[in-house]
């Protein structure tokens, strides 16, 4: 049977719990260097990786930013046309006579279809029209009346004059829209 | 009498030591180590972002390369940067010749501003001539370019023969200055722009002098 001799004085000998302690944390060195040495050699990993990653991203950017600038025509031509095209759109929504215009030729149809009625000077602007109307036919006049009762192209009409006058005959101011 | 308590201290103190440099290594390799990565991670996200952006602007400027080509030329002519009033009185001419009609007192009014850069030139004049004609005259304005429109009318007519005095709007735009950074997004032509520029397609041009767009924007930002 070992038998343990300890031959230093007992005032120089070291406690076995202190041997222990000191054992204990060179374990936990160890066990630090090593999850050091691994813990260095994965973020060496990554960032490698990532910078790699980067690179190749960066080049490809470079590489698509050069295809950007030899597209840099079309790109104006179509900044261009997008800006035009907005404008004209805005030009089409612009107040003009044009609609009007559409609206008198219907006025002026059904005005054909009376022959004794003669169509007087007819203004037409953005906000509607002002048309005189002249018949020595009663009756056809009447009958004009009657039939421009359906032109409800304006939502407000009105009757601005009606006159008489005995080589014209009747003669009649319409407003439409203003 | 026992191993001092100084000495004990002593003998624990180099592997306590080592242990809390090797602790100490180990924290600022994570904290740096991720830090580095994130801020690596970051820029990857980012360029991928750009990448992702400049393959879009790509694929739509091949996309509308062969469209834009033909519609900034018919959209220059619709709405010209300048001389509208030029092209408007080539057209008006053009007309009046073909239609047999006889046009007077012809003026032209100062430039408008309208909404967004858009200005408003008028053409005003008393044009007589057979009815048919002159009807088909004050249609034609629907279907030329540049763009116009009626401003206003006054028409009178006896005997087949009318008499008009009219003004017609033509419209004029600055053209934009600057394109968006190379990187910057761009958005291709939507339907509707689609529609509106083959419904241009079938409008009458100016016979003289069709301009050509040599005002091209420059980038925004000379060096993204």
């Amino acid at each position: 049977m070992d038998k343990k001799i300890n031959l230093i004085p007992e005032e120089l000998t070291v406690p076995s719990s202190v041997v222990k302690l000191t054992k204990l944390i060179s374990k936990f060195s160890i066990v630090a260097v090593i999850s050091l040495i691994v813990t260095s050699l994965v973020m060496i990993s990554f960032f490698v990786y990532f910078s790699l990653n980067l690179k190749n991203l960066d080049s490809s950017n470079t590489s698509l930013k050069a295809n950007v600038v030899s597209l840099e025509k079309t790109e104006q031509q179509l900044i261009l046309t997008k800006d035009k095209l907005s404008k004209i759109l805005l030009v089409k929504s612009l107040e003009s006579a044009d609609i009007n215009f559409e609206s008198y030729k219907e006025f002026r149809t059904i005005a054909s279809e009376f022959p004794d009625l003669l169509l007087g000077e007819s203004e037409i602007n953005a906000k509607g029209m002002e048309i005189s109307v002249s018949s020595n036919n009663t009756s056809s006049f009447i009958g004009f009346l009657k039939r421009i009762g359906e032109f409800n192209k304006f939502p407000n009409a009105s009757i601005s004059s009606l006159n008489f006058s005995p080589d014209k005959g009747l003669l009649l101011n319409l407003t439409y829209g203003i | 009498m026992e191993y001092s308590t100084n000495n004990q201290i002593k003998y624990l103190a180099k592997p306590i030591l080592m242990l809390v440099a090797v602790l100490a290594l180990l924290a600022f390799t994570v904290i740096f180590g991720i830090g580095k990565i994130k801020t690596l991670n970051t820029k990857i996200q980012a360029a991928k972002v750009l990448k992702g952006q400049l393959t879009q602007k790509i694929e739509i400027l091949q996309n509308v390369q062969s469209k834009v080509e033909e519609g900034v030329g018919l959209a220059g002519i619709a709405l010209p940067s300048k001389g509208s009033i030029l092209f408007g009185l080539s057209q008006i001419k053009n007309k009046v010749n073909s239609l047999g009609l006889v046009i007077e007192n012809l003026k032209t009014t100062n430039t408008v501003k309208e909404e967004n850069g858009v200005e408003r030139s008028s053409i005003s004049f008393d044009i007589t001539g057979d009815d048919t004609n002159l009807y088909l005259f004050l249609d034609s304005f629907k279907k030329i370019l540049p763009l116009s429109n009626i401003g206003k009318l006054s028409i009178t007519g006896e005997g087949g023969v009318s008499m008009a005095t009219i003004t017609i709007n033509f419209y004029s735009s600055e053209a934009v200055q600057k394109i968006p950074s190379v990187s910057g997004l761009v958005s291709g032509l939507t339907p509707g722009e689609l529609d509106i520029l083959n419904s241009l397609s079938s409008y009458e041009v100016p016979e003289f002098g069709i301009p050509t767009v040599s005002e091209f924007p420059v980038r925004d930002d000379l060096f993204n």
